[in-house]
């Protein structure tokens, strides 16, 4: 094989048409890897919900009760507090947002502690929330699908805050490159897909064995 | 394209049929199961589905066909493949329309007009067109061109022996013979075409043994290929045959699709070389967006398939592995995302 490499002619020499040496080093938006990643991301974990949604309405079409006898109705008291929170944690996650996209550390870095303040306490009212079930996860089908649907929320709870302390701490002690802007804007995209997959979610869950 | 020197005629009108057939693919699967049972509206639905898929593959024929058209086109190797692949294909579409008709369907269901059918597609379709598409681009791999004599003698002996094996089963399957069954009885009346078909599998197995024997040949003692042997015009001709491992440099600039039968070719500069620095592009028009540094070799990304693995086989035996996977997991992420 070594002949035959030896043996091709190289590339010729050609007028140069596009000089890059002026490019920036970063792509804000669609021209960033990380949000075609986190818009996949959100497609992904959006086809799970609908599945959760699916198995729900179906499981509470073949019941004869829904919730079953000798179940209470999932209190409103916690989850609409955290419905509530979850809106409210966007005015910040707006702010941090816009801040990134100035590259505005300051004003970035408050944001950004303000709104992982608010998701620390929606995952403490989600605690409330699970206990206000009234049902465990193993008692009954009826169990199992809240409970997955809550813990699945959850899980994107946690794993969202713990993506905002890390960039807090980025914020504040790291050593900071134009990427980490771009980063705070995708991790945006995924608080507001979090915080709008919660609503529909929420209505099922609480008010959909309410209305009958 | 290549041995034509023409650009693909209809290359919109071929982009369409593709998108078209790909969303037709959805609809159409229940062609398999006329026999099975369903409704009249659901057949009905499957059997228009079905038939329209000829629509746009025959679009992408006549593009092709136009393309070859009036030129006088080299007839190596790769093309006489793909001229095997519209005579076989074109067949089996033909039989594809006529199977999609629910009542002939439900009467030649699970005879062998159906595995004439599904050859014709399958080998036509795919088969042929790969053997030539390895013929093409084995230079480029290997540096060394495959025997023209033998890829002649293969293309030959695997058109001919396809037609004498498959062809027949058309006539079986009208006659009846049902497939999936291992042996029939002798008063049938199957026994010479069926034998005319074995004869054509040996067809098929001499031209894929002189294919075979051409590629070891060609990679060992073949000619050299040089960078373009087919005067192609797609961007992978432009380097040398088997490419570097950093494929072009300079990096060329692209105006046009036929980039290697531009006016002038065309290169960019200013991308770092002392840095592992890659150009991005927009998604859409591929315009210049960014230069992109690229993190070197990190032992973050095996920590983290590590952490990984061990919560996942980790819940197959205790749902705690989740409280304590996760943690490894996110430390992991962190290792790698820290600067």
């Amino acid at each position: 094989m070594t002949d035959a490499r030896a043996a091709t002619a190289e590339p010729r020499a050609a007028p140069a048409a596009i000089d890059a040496a002026r490019l920036p080093h970063v792509g804000w938006g669609p021209a960033a890897a990380v949000w075609w990643a986190v818009w996949s991301l959100i497609t992904i974990e959006g086809t799970v919900f609908v599945l959760l949604v699916t198995v729900y309405v179906y499981l509470r079409g073949i019941a004869t009760a829904w919730p079953p006898e000798g179940i209470r109705l999932p209190g409103l008291a916690g989850s609409t507090a955290n419905v509530l929170l979850l809106l409210a944690s966007v005015v910040p996650t707006v702010g941090a947002h816009r801040a990134a996209l100035r590259r505005d550390r300051r004003a970035t870095t408050h944001y950004l502690v303000v709104a992982t303040v608010l998701s620390l306490g929606t995952i403490a009212l989600r605690g409330v929330e699970l206990a206000q079930l009234h049902v465990r996860w193993d008692g009954h089908a009826y169990g199992s699908i809240v409970w997955t649907i809550l813990g699945t929320h959850l899980s994107h709870l946690v794993a969202s805050t713990l993506e905002d302390v890390l960039l807090c701490l980025l914020m504040r002690f790291g050593p900071l490159e134009d990427r980490h802007y771009v980063d705070v804007t995708v991790s945006a995209l995924y608080w507001y897909f979090v915080v709008a997959a919660w609503i529909p979610l929420y209505l099922l869950v609480y008010w959909l064995p309410r209305a009958g | 394209m290549a041995f034509s020197r023409r650009p693909l005629v209809g290359y919109p009108a071929i982009v369409g049929s593709l998108v078209t057939t790909g969303g037709l693919g959805f609809a159409l699967w229940a062609h398999h199961m006329f026999a099975a049972g369903m409704s009249h509206g659901q057949s009905v639905f499957f059997m228009v589905a079905s038939m329209a898929i000829a629509l746009p593959t025959g679009i992408q024929i006549f593009c092709w066909i136009a393309t070859l058209w009036g030129t006088r086109p080299a007839l190596r190797t790769p093309l006489l493949f793909v001229v095997g692949f519209f005579l076989t294909f074109v067949l089996g579409g033909l039989t594809g329309v006529v199977l999609a008709s629910v009542p002939v369907d439900l009467q030649l269901h699970d005879t062998f007009f159906v595995v004439a059918h599904l050859h014709y597609v399958l080998i036509g379709g795919a088969v042929f067109p790969l053997l030539g598409a390895l013929w093409y681009w084995l230079p480029k791999m290997s540096g060394r061109l495959m025997p023209e004599p033998a890829g002649r003698a293969s293309v030959a002996l695997l058109v001919a022996g396809f037609h004498l094996t498959f062809f027949p089963m058309h006539q079986l399957g009208l006659e009846g013979m049902p497939r999936r069954v291992f042996t029939y009885g002798r008063d049938t009346g199957w026994a010479g075409l069926n034998l005319v078909a074995t004869g054509g599998a040996f067809v098929i197995l001499a031209g894929l043994l002189v294919y075979v024997a051409g590629l070891a040949w060609g990679l060992r003692r073949g000619r050299l290929a040089g960078p373009d042997p087919w005067g192609a015009d797609t961007l992978e001709w432009a380097t040398a045959s088997p490419p570097p491992s950093y494929n072009h440099a300079p990096l060329p600039a692209v105006t046009s699709r036929h980039p290697l039968w531009a006016p002038a070719a065309t290169t960019v500069t200013g991308i770092r070389s002392e840095v592992r620095e890659i150009l991005v592009t927009t998604a859409g028009h591929a315009a210049p967006s960014h230069r992109q540094v690229l993190d070197g070799p990190a032992v973050a990304p095996l920590l983290l398939s590590a952490a990984v693995t061990a919560t996942l086989v980790g819940v197959v035996f205790t749902p705690w592995a989740i409280v304590w996977g996760s943690p490894l997991c996110f430390a992991a992420l962190t290792l790698w995302f820290w600067p």
